[in-house]
């Protein structure tokens, strides 16, 4: 299938640069959202080992439109000169993607993806612009409960964790240029935003439900530690079938494995498919 | 205006793979720079990274070789401008010294690949080293192959291409300035300024305190934000 891609310029207040991979697959309808893509914390559009050029294509062969673009003082975009706040600007920033797309191609209904703070940004985005009727969080927000706790501190009597530690401290112990001090930043590093609290967060993921929002979860192993903690951090919300959490707990935040990216895209894929075309 | 932006456009030749995003933000500083400075300057991806086309097992050093000609030649039609001068940060250093039939001005390399055997040896080191610490949390580790290196494809041929590179031996660019920035040693320097001098290229090197940890596992993903290398480029290309 011949790939179309096209750049753009885009916004009022800071100049703004996407890339809409269109489709020309038969499966696309008038009720196809475009697939919005933003950028993971400073990585600019083409995401980290780029995940959102691969992404974009494959859902493009599928019939969804996607645009991967950058926030405001991000890759190729511009810094805005007002003294809004920096949410402030990413939200219009997104927004103002939407209205391009919008007059652009006549289309109204977007799925908007994001990891790290782009899930972080998904959120609020969801939250505030109604033409948004699903989201895909890739490391998106979910809270300790008794269960991971449990099994974090479980750990302690495994004896194959103390054989780790036991190594890790020989390491740093021995080794001046060791790698070991990688361990335990490999899971962290890029990893920035806080979590809002919870009852907020609650309330929130209520009125998107109420709303008839799609939610996808996918966590990594920096999150969460069993399945089950996402449906059992927020028992309180009837998410009925708008839910489907994944977890991934032995990929890592960003994705540095191909085989890893692989199961990520058909995941977010099928999930496209069974909630936008099958039904 | 300097002088030399007034008939001169500059090209700049990113990084592969992981660096390559890493470098991102810092190539648009330095064309934000180089502009202010009045120059006109062209980024672009090579086929099969960033935005271009081509998946990322698809590219080999022929094939971005050719898209630094054909980069070059946009620029100069673009912009109007009767010279052309090359900024090359890591591989994409070693890529526009290897490059035959560019008519080039000034040459910068910037923390450049001088061997594609040390280069790639030095991303298996950091790969194997990665491995070892994803695999703490896998029931089914990932094994080692040689067609990945760093979350990124380098399948044979794209591997073989890229070991073929040496710029002791291949320095194929005829530059008349040759400009070396380096943020830490390189071995191989005296001999670089050696094959350049009997090319009859002046050569300017110089190490520079600015980040770059290259070889370093920990700081991978860590962002990239040079100032004092961003400045020295711009001066040099400014008094040229």
């Amino acid at each position: 299938m011949m790939l179309m891609e096209n750049v753009y310029t885009f916004g009022s207040s800071a100049q703004l640069v996407g890339i809409l991979t269109d489709t020309t697959s038969h499966l696309s309808s008038d009720d196809t959202p475009i697939i919005l893509l933003l950028n993971p914390g400073l990585l600019h559009r083409v995401g980290p080992f780029r995940l959102h050029v691969d992404l974009a294509r494959e859902l493009s062969g599928l019939g969804f439109p996607v645009f991967r673009f950058d926030l405001s003082g991000i890759g190729d975009s511009n810094n805005h000169k007002d003294s809004r706040s920096r949410e402030e600007h990413i939200l219009s920033d997104i927004q103002e993607a939407m209205d391009f797309l919008s007059s652009r191609k006549g289309i109204h209904n977007f799925v908007v993806m994001g990891l790290c703070t782009g899930a972080d940004n998904a959120h609020k985005i969801s939250l505030r612009d109604e033409r948004i009727s699903g989201a895909v969080f890739l490391d998106g927000y979910c809270y300790p409960t008794a269960g991971f706790y449990l099994r974090r501190y479980a750990r302690v009597f495994n004896p194959r964790e103390w054989w780790r530690f036991m190594i890790k401290i020989f390491l740093n112990i021995t080794s001046e240029r060791n790698y070991a001090s990688d361990v335990h930043d490999a899971r962290e590093e890029n990893y920035y935003w806080r979590l809002p609290p919870k009852q907020k967060t609650e309330r929130e993921l209520k009125l998107l439900v109420d709303r008839g929002v799609k939610l996808l979860y996918i966590f990594s192993g920096l999150m969460i530690n069993y399945k089950g903690q996402f449906a059992s951090c927020f028992k309180s919300v009837d998410f009925g079938s708008q839910l489907q959490v994944e977890f991934f707990n032995e990929a890592e935040h960003l994705y540095p494995v191909i085989a890893d990216r692989k199961k990520l895209i058909g995941t977010i894929s099928d999930w496209l498919l069974a909630n936008y075309v099958g039904s | 205006m300097a002088q030399s932006a007034m008939d001169t456009a500059v090209l700049l030749c990113p990084p592969l793979a992981l660096e390559y995003i890493r470098t991102h933000w810092s190539l648009r500083r330095l064309a934000d720079q180089l502009s202010r400075a009045g120059f006109h300057v062209l980024r672009f991806d090579y086929f099969g990274t960033g935005d271009s086309a081509g998946q990322s097992s698809a590219g080999t050093v022929a094939r971005w070789q050719d898209d630094i000609r054909s980069a070059a030649n946009e620029l100069l039609n673009l912009s109007g401008k009767r010279f052309l001068s090359i900024v090359g940060l890591r591989a994409g250093g070693a890529l526009a010294a290897t490059t035959e039939g560019l008519d080039t001005k000034d040459l910068v390399l910037w923390d450049p690949i001088i061997s594609g055997q040390s280069y790639i040896k030095e991303l298996r080191r950091i790969h194997d080293s990665k491995l070892k610490i994803y695999n703490r949390v896998r029931h089914q580790p990932i094994s080692k192959t040689n067609h990945e290196l760093l979350g990124f494809p380098f399948p044979p041929t794209m591997q073989d291409s890229i070991e073929q590179i040496d710029l002791l031996a291949g320095f194929l660019n005829n530059a008349k300035n040759v400009f070396v920035f380096s943020s830490g040693t390189i071995e191989e320097l005296p001999q670089l300024q050696k094959v350049l001098q009997m090319r009859g290229a002046k050569f300017t090197g110089e190490i520079i305190d600015d980040v770059g940890n290259w070889g370093k596992p920990s700081s991978l993903y860590d962002t990239f934000l040079p100032t004092a290398i961003v400045t020295a480029i711009v001066n040099a290309l400014v008094r040229k």
